[in-house]
């Protein structure tokens, strides 16, 4: 779980929020907008963010960050692990391109996978078909 | 997960500010598109209790048919699309019926298969949620002792329902899906059948008592605000609002004002689209992330020329289908069109390792700044009196098979040299010129640089997304992790003639970062747009001033070279030409 706390100066400072909850792909976030705060632009103020990483509707898979030079890759969807800075995040969809090209149902394949606890996933984990996957991304 | 995960951040929220928690007033949600949330029979009975972690209780209580429901990943349905979009009578019609074609992706298809390959599986079904519309259902459950009235489950909201292919332009419910669904689900087993009528029942609505077997609408009455309020997806405020959180989470997270009104969720593309602020006929954005999206805001039912479906079948005219649904805050006035491009971040990897100078966009902006040549190399010289000709290059790749426009692959790097002659006379004015004549060129032999290379290559990107947009922009966003380079940022303002605009976000210290998350806080100006006024002013009315510890959105714009923006028209007419001669 990642966080910024924009906010600190307790109750009496708030005038008011809305929330907004995204359940993305990978991660789920929570924001808090000021009521009345837009400025000339029309964008009102953001209050606090928190990001859950683990508890997503698609389970993560932890990658050493010794291991993968995919952090350098600039626009894929990867996020540092927020239990340990030695691992990063890959979304299993990232895994699953191949089997969702081949019109594979993935269902299943997830439903396996999310049965498994992150560590074990580590082990469970080809890490050739880990480095085949880093060079699929980057290429 | 998802509900564990709403669990552990508002549960995470209540510990590190619990007095947002205490001033919220209106909560609202965005989901990943397409996604479904199968709930069984058991929810209907469902006893809570707020000591209890709600996932646990949730499994033990087996309130979910499906454990893991289909999300937009899933493009295992093929076969169920092509006899989906049989039966609504091709892809033409499907598309004067529902908006778009069908994509494997849409809920509709992900409903028909699920349902044939478990055929006694709708005898457990409580309802079919969208994720948008599961989360709020979720924030309106009540505990055990406080439970009166049976769960209400949120309706889909209309710009997501636009991705589900069960809904007709007019927001009901379309019966000759439902009937060809049923007709799917049927079909593994004999002694089983589904009727229309028990898919329908699986659907949330918006009106629960209405019947809408009956519905006639056509595409043209979709601006009716009776149909409008009558329709099966939310539309209009009362349908939208959902009334204060749930008993259960009053409970379970005391710090929860409980007053905190629930406002139906919507897709994450439409919230994205809120976040960004394209609110208004004419506004524009391009997201450069590992496929490029645009999004633009036209009027409802404006024809777009990529869209005609004629243009399915027309032999070698370009085929594009932008992806339609209704605003998701003024679903009667506005739609929103997106239109994706596949290829986009491989083309540019592809222009960064020509560079050979890293893999930053600070890298490609330093190499590209000392390239002065005017984009495309473009010249226009008077071969005589009465003769100009025109020439540009244009750089073509694509690793995989284009979305927009429907382009097969094409992987190997090739540089054309494209020209046009138009004649002129003292009497007349410069005739129409002729047509594109295209000439191969070796980018060695013709001493392109790397830099000419991977400018071309990027300015041709970028043309592609200008043959998409048929309508005037009166605003620019550009955002995702493109948005970071300078040069395809100013590049793209001058191809498109406006200013372009990124947001990033500012720190009451004054440290600024790019704009994320734009789909969660595009809902929760949905929550704040759509709470009930008397909440709104309420809460006004009690709460003193605000705090200084906050993030400001803010926005930089940058100007358009505006003698280069013809180039780049010129050089979408010599692209799609191409396009066509392939």
């Amino acid at each position: 779980m990642t966080h910024q706390l924009l906010s600190t100066s307790g109750a009496s400072a708030i005038n008011g929020c809305f929330l907004g909850v995204d359940c993305g792909t990978q991660s789920m976030k929570l924001i808090a907008i000021e009521a009345g705060s837009e400025n000339d632009a029309g964008y009102p103020r953001i209050l606090y963010e928190v990001r859950s990483a683990h508890c997503a509707c698609i389970v993560h898979v932890k990658v050493p960050v010794s291991y993968s030079s995919l952090a350098t890759h600039r626009e894929s969807s990867l996020s540092p692990c927020p239990c340990s800075p030695h691992f990063i995040m890959i979304p299993t969809y990232l895994i699953m391109v191949r089997t969702v090209d081949t019109n594979v149902p993935i269902g299943l394949r997830q439903q396996q996978l999310r049965h498994l606890p992150l560590l074990k996933l580590e082990n469970t984990l080809n890490m050739t078909r880990t480095q085949a996957l880093c060079t699929q991304l980057r290429r | 997960m998802l509900v564990e995960a709403l669990e552990k951040l508002l549960l995470r929220c209540a510990v590190e500010a619990p007095h947002l928690l205490q001033s919220a007033i209106a909560i609202s949600f965005s989901g990943q598109q397409h996604g479904s949330v199968w709930w069984s029979r058991s929810v209907h009975s469902l006893a809570l209790t707020p000591s209890h972690s709600l996932v646990e209780q949730l499994r033990d209580q087996q309130v979910f048919v499906l454990e893991c429901g289909p999300i937009w990943m899933d493009a295992s349905t093929s076969q169920e699309v092509a006899t989906l979009t049989d039966a609504l009578g091709g892809v033409s019609q499907t598309c004067q019926k529902l908006g778009n074609p069908i994509f494997e992706r849409f809920t509709a298809p992900q409903i028909a298969k699920i349902l044939r390959m478990y055929p006694r599986l709708s005898e457990k079904i409580g309802a079919i949620s969208l994720i948008s519309s599961a989360l709020p259902t979720i924030m309106k459950l009540n505990t055990a002792a406080s439970r009166l009235s049976p769960i209400r489950f949120a309706p889909i909201d209309a710009a997501d329902g636009a991705g589900t292919s069960l809904v007709s332009l007019c927001g009901h419910w379309n019966q000759e899906m439902l009937t060809a669904i049923a007709s799917i689900a049927a079909s593994n087993e004999s002694t089983h059948t589904h009727s229309p009528t028990q898919i329908q029942e699986m659907l949330p609505s918006s009106s629960c008592n209405r019947d809408t077997a009956q519905c006639n609408c056509t595409t043209e009455s979709k601006g009716s605000h009776t149909l409008a309020e009558t329709s099966d997806v939310a539309w209009s405020h009362d349908q939208v609002s959902l009334g204060v959180i749930g008993t259960f989470w009053r409970d379970r997270i005391p710090a929860l004002n409980p007053n905190c009104e629930v406002i139906c969720g919507t897709g994450d593309n439409p919230a994205a689209l809120i976040g960004l602020g394209l609110n208004e006929q004419g506004h524009v954005a391009i997201s450069l992330g590992t496929s490029d999206t645009l999004y633009s805001v036209v009027p409802p039912n404006s024809v777009s020329r990529q869209a005609d479906p004629a243009n399915a079948t027309a032999g070698r005219r370009l085929t594009a289908y932008p992806f339609r649904l209704p605003h998701p805050l003024r679903p009667n006035l506005l739609e929103m069109r997106m239109f994706v491009y596949r290829n986009a971040s491989c083309v540019r990897d592809l222009a960064l390792t020509i560079l050979g100078r890293g893999t930053t966009w600070s890298g490609l902006d330093d190499a590209l700044a000392t390239s002065c040549s005017l984009p495309f190399l473009y010249s226009c010289q008077d071969a005589s009196p009465t003769t100009r000709v025109e020439k540009l290059v244009l750089a073509i790749v694509r690793p995989f098979p284009e979305i927009t426009p429907h382009l097969p692959a094409s992987p190997s790097l090739r540089f054309y040299l494209a020209s046009r002659t138009s004649t002129q006379s003292q009497s007349q004015p410069v005739s129409a010129p002729e047509s594109w004549s295209f000439l191969r060129l070796d980018s060695e032999t013709h001493n392109l640089s790397s830099e000419q290379q991977a400018r071309l290559l990027l300015e041709t990107q970028i043309a592609g997304l200008l043959w998409s947009l048929n309508q005037t922009a009166s605003r620019l966003i550009i955002t995702g992790g493109g948005s970071k380079s300078t040069f395809l940022v100013k590049s793209l303002s001058t191809a498109f003639g406006l200013s372009a605009t990124i947001l990033e976000t500012v720190d009451h210290l004054g440290k600024r970062q790019p704009f994320s998350n734009a789909a969660a806080y595009g809902a929760a100006i949905r929550a704040r747009y759509y709470a009930s006024e008397a909440l709104k002013e309420a809460r006004h009315a009690s709460m003193p001033s605000a705090s200084s510890h906050h993030l400001n959105v803010v926005t930089t714009t940058f100007s358009p070279v505006v003698e280069h923006t013809e180039i780049f028209h010129v050089a979408k007419s010599a692209l799609e030409q191409f396009w066509l001669s392939e």
